[in-house]
């Protein structure tokens, strides 16, 4: 009964793996049984051809092991260092990537609004630098609105994910950031161009050194105070900022002088050299605190 | 009957137990581990000749199996640190060389033979059929060999030349050590047909 078992065997009893055991009963197994010993042959002859066969097959040639050594530094090149290339492309994909997730309100209003302010300042203002003074009214509010809605639970539906990717969320910030204020930069660019067309002043910078630090620091500011209070609060509290300002500059009174607060208004409103760094700072502690606000923002919606 | 089969499945299970390697190898693997680039040169010495002749029983291009060596190499390379030593240096190396060998030949289309494919053979009985193979040419034997399935080359080279057990044979294949002794039984049928149906080649 055991030739049937020492059949199977017979490969593994040829080539010396067998346990030490079964090797013994199968060795004592083919002394008794001849079917067997005929079997044994026929696999002899099998392996026999199988060892001759792959003897012959060929050696491989030199310069395998280099091959081998190129191949690990061109993955590691590969993992490790991203050409500034695939990096400028990684930086576009995600400036892309947030397009769609911006409200896509922010778009029109944006413009439309701009546009509108543009109009007010053609119209209304007699002079060149009137319109100009005008239009730097409006510019700053324009892109303090749009950034107050560039982040956070209420203005992202895709938020939950975001959180859940590798890409940190002070990137994504930063990236959705460049987008609105780039393109709210680009529209009050735009602006100023057709004003000072419309008024014949080729030099552009006087023009736009009106709006510039106005515009960044109410960007900053509506920012930071999205992140803290939400989106509805910095608006709200650019617009009464903002309409601090209109009051000051169309206050008027025949006769009177300007109050003090009005002229403060004015002056801070024009110190570039004071709302910049402002801005930069006010946009750094925005950039510090937004990983905690997801966080923070999550488990309050919720 | 059953009691003798059973325990012959048991011991069958542990045969690589007994064909333990050299410790020499799991030492340069710990090596190759800890990015040391001499001990995969050594792993190459020790292990190239017998992976490429492998290799070629998988594909007869020698700039595809070259190319499978090299990437079986930056395999070893990343991920020696994933062995774990439960099995033999050289069955975790030839594994790993199949698979590579697999991805390869998928990434250029090429089939990969399956037993499935094959059509069934009948059971093993002894009988005077085996003379044929005992009377055969040697040389013409060891060409005809070279004349069989992939899959049927494979199981012969792996048993026969490299030397692996059973055990060690179906880790590397990743299949049961039934289907590696219905493999070997198979592979033995169809050398004894080509010698019967010399058309058939």
């Amino acid at each position: 009964m055991k030739a049937a078992h020492s059949m199977d065997l017979l490969p593994a009893y040829l080539n010396g793996t067998l346990d030490h055991e079964l090797a013994k009963d199968v060795r004592e197994h083919l002394q008794s049984c001849a079917g067997c010993r005929a079997e044994l042959a026929s696999w002899e002859a099998v392996s026999d051809a199988a060892v001759v066969r792959s003897e012959a097959l060929p050696a491989p040639s030199a310069g395998v092991m280099e091959g081998a050594w190129a191949k690990v530094e061109r993955e590691h090149a590969s993992l490790t260092e991203p050409s500034s290339i695939s990096k400028l492309s990684l930086a576009w994909q995600l400036l892309v990537g947030q397009i769609p997730l911006v409200r896509n309100k922010i778009w029109a209003a944006s413009a439309v609004t701009m546009a509108l302010g543009l109009a007010v300042s053609l119209l209304l203002s007699t002079g060149a630098s009137a319109a100009g003074a005008t239009f730097a009214l409006f510019a700053p509010v324009i892109a303090a609105v749009g950034v107050a809605f560039v982040y956070g639970p209420e203005n992202d539906p895709s938020l939950e994910i975001a959180l859940s990717t590798p890409t940190p969320a002070r990137l994504i910030l930063l990236a959705r950031l460049t987008l609105v204020y780039g393109y709210d930069l680009a529209l009050a660019l735009a602006a100023t161009a057709v004003l000072a067309v419309a008024n014949g002043t080729p030099d552009l910078w006087p023009l736009v050194s009106l709006w510039i630090g106005p515009m960044l620091f109410f960007s900053a500011l509506a920012l930071l105070l999205s992140l803290l209070f939400g989106s509805s609060t910095a608006v709200l509290t650019a617009m009464a900022l903002w309409g601090a300002r209109l009051a000051a500059a169309t206050y008027s009174a025949p006769g009177l002088d300007k109050p003090a607060w009005a002229e403060t208004m004015e002056a801070l409103w024009r110190a570039n050299a004071m709302l910049l760094p402002l801005a930069a700072l006010l946009l750094a502690v925005a950039l510090l605190l937004v990983p905690y606000r997801s966080v923070f923002a999550r488990s309050r919606t919720i | 009957m059953d009691g003798a089969e059973t325990s012959y499945g048991a011991v069958w299970g542990n045969l690589s137990l007994r064909h333990r390697p050299a410790d020499g190898d799991v030492e340069i693997i710990a090596r190759v581990a800890v990015g040391d680039e001499d001990a995969l040169e050594k792993v190459y010495a020790r292990f190239g000749n017998s992976l490429f002749r492998y290799l070629l029983t998988l594909t007869s291009d020698r700039r595809l199996a070259e190319e499978i060596l090299q990437d079986t190499l930056v395999a070893v390379w990343r991920g020696a640190n994933t062995y774990r030593g439960r099995s033999s240096v050289k069955t975790w190396i030839f594994g790993i060389a199949r698979r590579q060998a697999h991805n390869a030949l998928r990434r250029n289309r090429l089939p990969l033979a399956a037993e499935e494919k094959l059509a069934a053979l009948p059971a093993a009985e002894p009988g005077p059929e085996e003379s044929l193979l005992v009377g055969a040419d040697r040389g013409e034997l060891a060409k005809n060999v070279g004349h069989l399935s992939p899959v049927h080359r494979e199981v012969l080279a792996l048993i026969f030349f490299h030397g692996l057990s059973y055990g060690e044979t179906a880790e590397v294949l990743g299949v049961k050590i039934g289907t590696v002794k219905s493999r070997l039984s198979n592979a033995k049928k169809a050398l004894r047909k080509t010698l019967q149906d010399p058309k058939e080649k």
